[in-house]
């Protein structure tokens, strides 16, 4: 059997399929249309929740002041803003960015399939987020505003109208968010079965690029822990519409049931959005050093074991609660063991560094920025993970820094890397390298400019979800830091443009791609940029890992997955 | 039709593998009924009303669903997920219970 | 042979056992695995605020019809039969008692259905309803899920059942019925679970 590769311009053309406009482009069980769904829906939302983060910055910079392009923002507009940013960000920016877009486009490139296990429930998954996203931004327009009790919908604020004032907008926000569990559900059931049960020949589970890996946690992980939390929802939805009393002491219910149901989902739901953006990273940082990926075994373990961990971390968001305090020991001990698989896999990707050859193109820096920013944010939790420092830190900018500075690395440090390494197979086009390095430098920059000063705001014993702290006397010299931040996270919205000019420009007339530009090894470089139909003309025969680079006497400084050896190691001396 | 038969007779010997068991869910439906209406404690009663339930869905799963006959990883999606509800259960025992019966 | 090649290595005996697994049944599965969290929050939260309730929840159980939730059970049980007893005969492509089977299936949910909207009514006609007290809430709000998930459930025997009053490929019927099982088993066994903690406490 000849192991040639058959190249596009070999194939007769494909049976092109004679669907209309809306089954190619609208409705598609295709994957990688779904993931530009996705990453379209994202990139939506962020607006959004990036304009609500403006509006919050400017209210705690100059308070009292009408913002310029909103108007004046009072305490319930602000408990809405922070409530809507949060719940925007988490819910319908990260993790459909992560997982429903880069999971979806490349786990079945990545396996060696052509389609997801389920194509129509996946077509099905997006839809469902998308109602969600609507019902969401419906919240927005209903009488009494959208839900104002924090993306963590605390009892009583969620559970009585009397306190935010808010009445249908906090059942939206509950259905949207049930839908949106519902998607993310069908969502992980796609990626685990085609992870698992579509792997083509020779790709054994220890030969998965990483990424793989990674998304593939992040879909156990989330389906173990939403059960809890939509029991809890539909509680408090009964709550709110049968008046009934799950959470109301004195009708026999407890307030401290939501919290341990939120968070026992809530924390691992951070992990769900983190695994997918170090998977993106360490896809990145092995390319762009040249040098293999430092102790993939390791990795893979810390993986699989920081997803068991994070299911048994959850309390340390209730130290204050009021919860029994004999629970605080065995969390802090727990949440601080948990910080020893993260920093494994953080070390990786540093040790992978060391002694490469190292490119320091735009999906590198991005990589390598969210790797220094993660650290801050790691090093930070374990802080915090320390029932004694978090009683004082507790509910301050300290922790809004510290998960800002964990959140915002995986989700737009590696969602960019993810970006700018896989746009060229996305869509056969190139992206302006001058564009991504400014978008990149004003990026880094600006993020740490804003949150280093909350972290100083923090410690000077300032609370967080306040919409206004200058009464307060013992904080009004905090004031600067947070002018400082909001200066920043002006610069930092700005600084995304060279970015949408890059995207919109490179779509429409960037340089054509070849199949692998970065001279990468995992499957989905073998096929065109972008991918035909189907993806794979010939199912894929894995002979290696994927992180073969700088291998002595190979004829390349790369070897892709599907290389047989012969030609690896130049036998026949077939140049790529 | 040889081949129809064969699998006539595999499927026979299933069925009535599937009837004996539900055979026993009957019964054990009667024992669970019984257990609550005998003039025992009631901590003993719940204890052993569970225990029957526990048989039940045990012998549904292991029957009915197949399990018997399925790779190890099935048996851990099951297993996995009732051991986590069981440990958030047992980490909510000192706010929701000790705490209430003060 | 340089470093960094190695053998040709072809699935080991793990990673086969798991390719071997039809996708559609691992991936019920899953999603089975999600709803017992679902289901074992709610228990859980009922079990631990029962034993914190210091005989109120026992003292409102008194008022459940045990009676009509034993036949309930009765019905869901042997609606599991039927269900299975569809795809033995599927598997042996009789096609005559696979219709009956899924049809008595669909039947016996159909029962559940109105002995639980009986209960319900007479329930609600004595001044029950959810907020009334927390093991009212309990009742039902963890019936009615179990109820929305019976009723999905029907809903999917009834396309297989339409399905099957045409002349199916046998493997596409024999497989979804094996799927939409596992689901009704599922159901069934979280009933199995409901019933006593529900009822008989």
């Amino acid at each position: 059997m000849s192991t040639a590769i058959a190249t596009a311009a070999d194939l007769a053309p494909v049976h092109e399929h004679e669907l209309g406009f809306l089954r190619r482009y609208i409705f598609s069980i295709d994957h990688k249309v779904i993931a530009k769904q996705y990453m379209t829906l994202s990139a939506l939302m962020a607006l959004i929740g990036g304009g609500s983060s403006y509006l919050i910055r400017w209210q705690l910079a100059w308070p009292e002041t009408s913002i310029p392009g909103w108007g004046p923002v009072g305490p319930d507009n602000y408990n809405a803003l922070i409530t809507m940013h949060g719940t925007i960000m988490v819910f319908f920016v990260a993790m459909p960015l992560l997982l429903g877009g880069f999971g979806n486009y490349l786990i079945p490139l990545m396996v060696g399939a052509d389609d997801m296990a389920f194509p129509r429930l996946n077509a099905l998954s997006f839809w469902t987020l998308f109602t969600a996203s609507a019902v969401l931004i419906a919240s927005f327009f209903v009488p009494n505003g959208p839900a104002a009790s924090g993306w963590t919908g605390y009892v009583p604020l969620s559970d009585k109208a009397l306190y935010t004032g808010v009445t249908w907008g906090q059942n939206l926000w509950i259905i949207a968010l049930a839908l949106e569990f519902a998607s993310f559900l069908m969502g992980g059931v796609n990626f685990l079965v085609t992870g698992l049960n579509l792997r083509t020949r020779g790709m054994t589970l220890m030969r998965l690029p990483l990424l793989v890996w990674l998304e593939l946690t992040a879909a156990v992980v989330f389906l173990l822990s939403v059960g809890p939390l939509v029991a809890g929802a539909i509680m408090l939805l009964l709550d709110r519409t049968m008046g009934t009393g799950f959470y109301q002491p004195d009708r026999g219910g407890d307030p401290l049931l939501w919290e341990h149901l939120f968070w026992f989902f809530g924390h691992p739901e951070v992990y769900v959005v983190a695994l997918p953006g170090f998977g993106i990273m360490l896809e990145v940082i092995p390319v762009f050093a040249r040098k293999p990926i430092f102790g993939y075994r390791m990795v893979v373990y810390s993986t699989i074991g920081a997803g068991l961990l994070s299911f048994i971390v959850w309390a340390h968001h209730m130290f204050v609660s009021g919860m029994d305090p004999r629970l605080a020991s065995p969390f802090s001990v727990t949440t601080i063991m948990i910080s020893v698989p993260f920093a494994i896999i953080l070390f990786a990707m540093i040790a992978t560094l060391w002694g490469g050859s190292i490119w320091l193109a735009s999906p590198m820096l991005f990589a390598l920025g969210g790797v220094a920013t993660f650290l801050i944010g790691g090093v930070t939790g374990i802080f915090l993970g320390s029932a004694a420092v978090d009683i004082v830190m507790h509910g301050t900018y300290f922790v809004v820094a510290h998960f800002h500075y964990t959140l915002f690395p995986v989700v737009f440090f590696g969602g960019f890397a993810g970006v700018y390494f896989w746009f060229p197979k996305m869509f056969g086009r190139m992206m302006n390298e001058v564009l991504a390095q400014l978008h990149f430098w004003v990026t880094f920059i600006s993020f740490n400019l804003v949150f280093i000063p909350l972290f100083l705001v923090g410690l000077g014993g300032s609370p967080r979800r306040i919409y206004e702290l200058s009464s307060y006397e013992t904080l009004k010299h905090l004031q600067p830091l947070h002018i400082i931040a909001t200066l920043a996270a002006i610069v930092l919205l700005i600084g995304q443009l060279p970015f949408i000019i890059n995207l919109v420009y490179s779509l429409l007339r960037g340089p054509r791609s070849e199949r692998n530009p970065w001279h990468a090894n995992t499957l989905e470089w073998t096929v065109d940029s972008p991918p035909r139909h189907p993806n794979f003309v010939v199912p894929p025969r894995v002979y290696r890992d994927a992180y073969e680079y700088s291998v002595p006497d190979a004829v390349h400084d790369f070897i892709p997955q599907d290389l047989a050896p012969e030609e690896a190691f130049g036998i026949r001396g077939v140049a790529d | 039709m040889a081949h129809a038969t064969h699998l006539d007779t595999a499927a026979r010997s299933n069925n009535s593998l599937y009837l004996f068991v539900w055979i026993w869910l009957v019964v054990l439906l009667g024992v669970g009924l019984t257990l609550f209406g005998l003039p025992i404690p009631r901590e003993v009663a719940v204890a052993l009303i569970f225990t029957v339930a526990t048989i039940k869905a045990v012998l549904v799963l292991r029957n009915y669903m197949h399990l018997r006959h399925e790779p190890f990883l099935i048996y851990l999606i099951v297993l996995v997920p009732v051991l986590f509800f069981i440990g958030l259960a047992l980490a909510l025992v000192p706010d929701l219970v000790l705490r209430h019966a003060q | 042979m340089g470093a960094g090649v190695q053998p040709i290595l072809e699935a080991d005996e793990f990673d086969d056992a798991i390719r071997r697994i039809p996708p559609g049944k691992i991936g019920v599965w899953w999603f089975l695995a999600s709803e017992i969290m679902v289901f074992g929050g709610l228990i859980s939260a009922f079990v631990l605020f029962s034993f914190a309730s210091q005989g109120a929840f026992a003292a409102a159980a008194t008022h459940v019809q045990w009676r009509l939730g034993a036949i309930n059970t009765l019905v869901l049980v042997t609606s599991s039969l039927t269900m299975i007893l569809a795809l033995g005969y599927a598997r042996a492509h009789n096609l005559a008692r696979t219709r009956w089977c899924l049809l008595m299936t669909v039947a016996l949910g159909l029962t559940f259905l109105l002995i639980k909207t009986v209960e319900y009514t007479s329930e609600i006609r004595e001044g029950f309803v959810p907020g009334t007290s927390l093991f009212w809430s309990f009742y039902f709000g963890m019936t009615g899920l179990h109820g929305l998930h019976l009723i999905g459930g029907i809903v999917v025997n009834i396309f297989l059942l339409v399905a099957a009053l045409r002349k199916p490929a046998w493997d596409f019927l024999e497989r979804r019925i094996e799927f939409a099982g596992l689901y009704w088993h599922f159901v069934d066994v979280v009933w199995i679970f409901l019933f006593p903690l529900l009822y008989l406490t």
